[in-house]
């Protein structure tokens, strides 16, 4: 039959309520699983995966859904977020991602004064980090209000990572010319922000390669 | 039931059609004997102890079938009919505390066509709202609620056509969009109810049954509705209407017991066949990013070698 050629070729399919192994040392269960009374089920309608952990040598045992599951963003994880509004205290942004999956609903997220970066935190302008349209990279911090989430950006690898020029042309997004500052292609006007050290996607590697060991050499002179 | 005035009501003192006609005026046992013939089998063909579910195309299900949802399942039951959506955790409107468990925003509404009897008011009216708090009863022990503090999950629930067992239809299809939409939970739900009139049982009960169970005088009458978690095996959620004693009520519940356990192996094979279709739909998805990738890095190189050659 055509379904069961189908199944064959993908793999193990699991449903909720679905036994899966033991939990023990060799079995650790992963997202998409729970763990009651020694054993490990399925918590989704997906496909089993098993991987195995460099540290421990656990095998992690998690059912991936072709949907985004409906879970929120843990502390620890990294957000992709749209800022909104800037206070001279905080910066209220939605969250459009969790890591690598788009959520359906976004969730909303502060972002205090205090942790938007790692050093002088006092003496920080929120104006001068972020301004409303841009997206940034946020870690979530424990949740202290109800339905608001604590972010923070006290990383180099956290902060503005497209950003669009006052009055420049929509589309067009800025090019980060240091840490704290970026620049618009077509109108040539610089903005400051509080750019997060990422290596963009979309830059061509064999056009514009990126030594980054080299760099540090430089900086370190 | 207040009148609707968007509809032509007709003057004040008139009268519905339906007093006029022979089955009104049908006393108690006359109704009770319409019910079954001399063989036990019922109205529609079936046995007593025979459920819509188990005859081959009695009981359809399939997932996806609301777009905008998150997730969403459509249930018939012969005439039964009942569609139900799934979305996102969204916040708690009016929530001072901090709780440890997400909630589930359960609402079911029926269409105003959908009762043989009279006709439903667009308000939700008391018997909405009781099936709502059953059915809301019924699926909070299957969903992994830590996943979602502070946050609840819609389920909306839709009868388009009643012909009896709307609660156990209900459940089943929230089991299967809830399972569709990626909610974390801890088992499949499968759910099933029984009308009990004097001494007969009548498994899976139409309108009509359960009209009469409800307004019957014997010793034992009413409907019991029950919901179980099958790998667990654990009962989620058992309502009764009505008055039994109590072997009557154990003896409905090992009767209901099998009943749920039959409908599983349909429940899993649609959540299958819903991951194979989806599976195949990303693998689809993939090939055409391929492609267009391919064709965006063909460019990409006549424009380098453009730059070169210049």
């Amino acid at each position: 039959m055509n379904l069961e050629e189908k199944i064959k070729e993908i793999g193990s399919i699991c449903i909720p309520g679905m036994r899966l192994s033991l939990s023990n040392k060799d079995n650790v269960s992963g997202p998409g699983t729970y763990e009651l009374k020694g054993y490990i089920y399925a918590a989704l309608a997906g496909i089993l995966k098993t991987e195995e952990d460099e540290n421990t040598k656990a095998n992690i045992i998690s059912v991936e859904s072709s949907r985004t599951p409906s879970v929120l963003p843990n502390t620890g994880d990294i957000v992709t977020a749209k800022v909104t509004v800037v206070n001279p205290r905080t910066v209220q942004c939605l969250i459009l991602c969790v890591g690598p999956s788009v959520l359906v609903r976004m969730y909303k997220g502060i972002l205090k004064k205090e942790d938007i970066k790692a050093t002088e935190k006092d003496r920080v302008d929120p104006y001068k980090c972020f301004r409303p349209g841009d997206i940034i990279l946020a870690r979530v911090l424990p949740m202290t209000e109800i339905h608001w989430y604590q972010l923070s950006t006290a990383e180099n690898e956290l902060g503005v990572v497209i950003a669009t020029a006052e009055g420049s042309p929509q589309g067009v997004s800025m090019v980060p010319i240091s840490w704290s500052e970026m620049q618009c292609p077509k109108t040539l006007v610089k903005e400051p922000r509080k750019v997060a050290r990422v290596i963009p996607e979309n830059i061509n590697q064999s056009l514009f390669p990126v030594h980054s060991k080299q760099d540090n050499h430089h900086t370190d002179k | 039931m207040p009148l609707d005035f968007r509809r032509f009501n007709g003057p004040e003192d008139s009268v519905s059609y339906k007093i006029y006609t022979k089955d009104y005026l049908k006393t108690y046992d006359e109704q009770l004997k319409d019910l079954y013939d001399e063989n036990g089998k019922r109205k529609d063909g079936r046995e007593l102890n025979e459920a819509r579910s188990m005859c081959m195309f009695c009981m359809f299900a399939r997932t996806d079938m609301v777009s905008q949802a998150k997730g969403s399942a459509y249930v018939e039951l012969r005439k039964t009919k009942v569609v139900c959506s799934v979305f996102d955790p969204r916040e708690i409107p009016h929530q001072n505390e901090f709780r440890q468990l997400g909630q589930l925003y359960c609402e079911v509404k029926f269409a105003p066509f959908s009762c043989p009897r009279k006709r439903r008011p667009y308000v939700p009216d008391v018997e909405e709202k009781a099936l709502s708090v059953a059915l809301r009863q019924a699926l909070e022990p299957a969903v992994c609620r830590h996943f979602f503090p502070n946050y609840q999950i819609d389920v909306l629930i839709y009868i388009l056509e009643h012909d009896g067992s709307c609660l156990a239809a209900a459940i089943n299809a929230a089991g299967l969009a809830l399972a569709n939409a990626a909610v974390p939970m801890f088992d499949i739900i499968t759910s099933c109810s029984v009308a009990v009139i004097g001494n007969k049982m009548f498994i899976d009960p139409t309108e009509i049954e359960e009209h009469i169970a409800k307004n019957s005088t014997e010793v034992n009458h009413g409907i019991i509705t029950m919901s179980v978690l099958s790998q667990l095996k654990q009962i989620s959620d058992f309502t009764q209407i009505g008055s039994m004693d109590v072997e009557c009520v154990t003896k409905v519940m090992e009767v209901l017991l099998k009943e749920c356990e039959i409908i599983v192996p349909n429940i899993q094979r649609i959540l299958v066949v819903d991951v194979v279709k989806n599976f195949e739909l990303k693998k689809h998805l993939e090939a055409e990013t391929k492609k267009r990738e391919e064709i965006l890095k063909k460019k990409m190189d006549e424009w380098r070698s453009l730059l070169n050659g210049q």
